[in-house]
């Protein structure tokens, strides 16, 4: 089976952030899937789906 | 349990060059990805859990250099798996996916990975996605 081709990404999601050298993890919460990837002093979470941004930042 | 160079060790092989990224193991197999400088070769790994025997590598050729820490060889990204395909990204060389025998299913460019410190984070599987994380840029913009 072929991967389906995504092309769209999440250009745009992290406004500009530097991002890390960590890797992102899926986890279940709040009854979803969310992508979890850190980013220097935050952390955002996005829907692994479409790349959107799931709002409520945890700053460290 | 004691573990050190020779205590408990089952079995300990040479890998071509050294590297960063984590081994990962799916039934009987291991995997890693190595950037094999000498030959300017980016390739993943493939060994027999049960004796470390080199069952397969496959890779690219990639001699095109690209900024990096000394202490972050090409090639620190650790290999994901889910069962049927081994994936690996290889920084600016692109995105590879490997069947468990090590035969090329696809390849995508992602683009140059230009950061004075080089690339890490590994791929990850979700579904019929592989996400990746490809900053940080030079600029920190993505």
């Amino acid at each position: 089976m072929q991967p389906k081709e995504r092309t769209d990404g999440f250009a745009g999601q992290s406004d500009g952030v530097i991002g890390s050298w960590s890797t992102p993890v899926v986890i279940k919460a709040n009854g979803r899937d969310e992508l979890i990837v850190s980013f220097p002093e935050q952390v955002r979470a996005f829907d692994p789906e479409d790349g959107q941004r799931i709002v409520g930042d945890a700053t460290v | 349990m004691r573990w050190s160079a020779t205590e408990n060790v089952l079995w300990k092989v040479p890998l071509p060059d050294r590297g960063n990224s984590s081994p990962i193991v799916w039934g009987d197999r291991v995997f890693i990805t190595q950037a094999i400088e000498k030959e300017n070769r980016l390739a993943v790994v493939c060994l027999n859990r049960a004796n470390g025997r080199v069952l397969w590598q496959s890779g690219i050729a990639h001699s095109e250099k690209a900024p990096t820490h000394d202490a972050n060889p090409y090639g620190s990204a650790s290999p994901v798996t889910d069962g049927e395909r081994v994936i690996a990204w290889f920084g600016s060389a692109g995105i590879y996916c490997y069947d468990l025998n090590g035969k090329e299913l696809w390849r995508r460019d992602l683009g140059k990975q230009n950061h004075q410190w080089g690339y890490a984070a590994s791929p990850v599987i979700y579904g019929d996605l592989v996400l990746s994380e490809l900053r940080p840029r030079r600029n920190g913009r993505s």
